[in-house]
């Protein structure tokens, strides 16, 4: 059987997040990179979905609708999908230093010179917008995956409190127990001794601590970590964060600065 | 039809006009705690399950796709997840079910409910089985062959081929 042929037959189960062990993994990371599967897995989810249609009709009691309609409202409005950059926007600087230039050939000598100056600024400015496009494209992948991955229905969220050395430390984690994606939000973090590092682990059912990830936070205390997919992410126990040296260690040694059990 | 009429009830949401999610609750909240009753066998947590599921739609009705999938489907999903996870929980506190759960009407069903139920029907009982084990007890592939004391690759099989025979049925 080719692998191709292993993993469209790997997709049915994966929707239905039968999958486990070395299966899992591989079809995780097989994923990624190949729209077949990719389509695949969306049709069998959406079967999948169905299935649950099948159970039957149970009438809630009457009280229940009262209480839902009152829940969402103290839940707030719902958040409304944020905007891409502006992809025009170098284009439209470029075009005018074109006008800028067109205009320079009716234009006397010295008036000629200093719009060749403002060209050339201009010019500047345009690299400098494609350059800050470029940067808040990657920043925008980032925070799209990171909006996904709170939007996905199946995407839960575990609360880490801050321990000793640390009790200011707070942090959260959105995992998909799915797809294996999760990310760290934490503030409060002091920086890290010299030569140390944050450490993130995922403890599973082995209960052994899986490293998920070293990082430092930024200089208000804050970070945005994604964590790579480990196996535990799919029925995890505790998310934890330990100091430890700056290259990250194979289990925790350091002080435990948050830890928070899965509920 | 009432699928047309939940598009419409979602768009709305997603504009903010809470009145749509009183409408959706109707069309569908009988589905989603049928779901949840199945899966806990506790009327007490389904209820709960149904009132997570539908404060979540009302956040996210505007991520809703409906290239996607029925909106059915949709909180079908929703609904597994946080029934799953309070099964777990429960696994892991050693717990039974508390109360003891009302039993679905499969009269009352709507029509797509019931393609779902027939093509489900047309599986063979092993493949079924499978199934619905992974399904509604959220037994990974494993776990299941522990539970029928099949090996691990006829398990696969089954459900593979499941899967296979819904999609057709359902597509």
């Amino acid at each position: 059987m080719s692998s191709m042929d292993r993993f469209r037959e790997l997709a049915p189960l994966a929707a239905l997040h039968a999958l486990d062990g070395q299966d899992l993994l591989d079809f995780r990371e097989h994923l990624q990179g190949c729209a077949e599967c990719q389509a695949e897995m969306a049709a069998y989810e959406e079967v999948a979905g169905r299935i649950g249609a099948s159970a039957g009709v149970v009438p809630p009691p009457a009280g229940l609708r009262d209480r839902v309609l009152a829940a969402a409202g103290a839940a707030g409005a719902a958040p409304r999908p944020t905007r891409a950059a502006p992809r025009w926007w170098p284009a439209a600087l470029a075009a005018a230093a074109v006008a800028g230039l067109a205009l320079g050939v009716l234009a006397t000598r010295t008036q000629l010179e200093r719009l060749r100056d403002r060209t050339v600024s201009l010019q500047r400015e345009v690299e400098r917008a494609q350059q800050e496009v470029a940067q808040l494209q990657e920043a925008l992948v980032e925070a799209r995956s990171v909006r996904d991955l709170v939007a996905h229905p199946e995407s839960r969220l575990t609360v880490l409190a801050g321990m000793n050395p640390s009790p200011a430390a707070r942090g959260r984690v959105i995992w998909n127990p799915a797809t294996l994606e999760a990310v760290l939000l934490a503030s409060g973090l002091g920086k890290a001794p010299p030569g140390q590092a944050y450490e993130i682990w995922v403890i599973g059912a082995s209960k052994r601590p899986v490293p998920a990830g070293v990082f430092q936070p930024g200089p208000d205390g804050r970070v945005v970590v994604s964590l790579p997919r480990v196996e535990d992410t799919a029925r995890p126990g505790t998310f934890a964060v330990s100091i430890e040296p700056a290259a990250g260690s194979a289990a925790p040694t350091g002080p435990i600065v948050l830890a928070g059990a899965v509920s | 039809m009432a699928e047309t009429r939940a598009h419409g009830l979602l768009q709305r949401l997603a504009r903010g006009d809470r009145a749509a999610l009183g409408e959706l609750y109707d069309l569908y909240a009988g589905m989603v705690h049928g779901l949840a009753v199945r899966v806990l066998k506790d009327a007490s947590e389904a209820e709960d399950v149904v009132q997570e599921v539908f404060v979540q739609v009302w956040r996210q009705a505007g991520r809703y796709d409906p290239l996607r999938g029925r909106p059915e489907a949709w909180m079908c999903t929703m609904a597994r997840t946080r029934a799953l996870d309070r099964l777990r929980r429960r696994a892991s506190r050693r717990e039974e079910p508390s109360e003891a759960a009302p039993t679905p009407s499969h009269t009352a069903m709507p029509e797509t409910a019931l393609a779902v139920r027939a093509a489900l029907g047309s599986l063979s009982d092993d493949q079924r089985k499978a199934l619905e084990l992974a399904y509604f007890e959220g037994l990974t592939q494993s776990e299941i062959a522990r539970r029928l004391g099949e090996p691990l690759g006829t398990v696969k099989t089954r459900i593979r081929l499941g899967m296979l025979r819904l999609r057709e049925a359902l597509t």
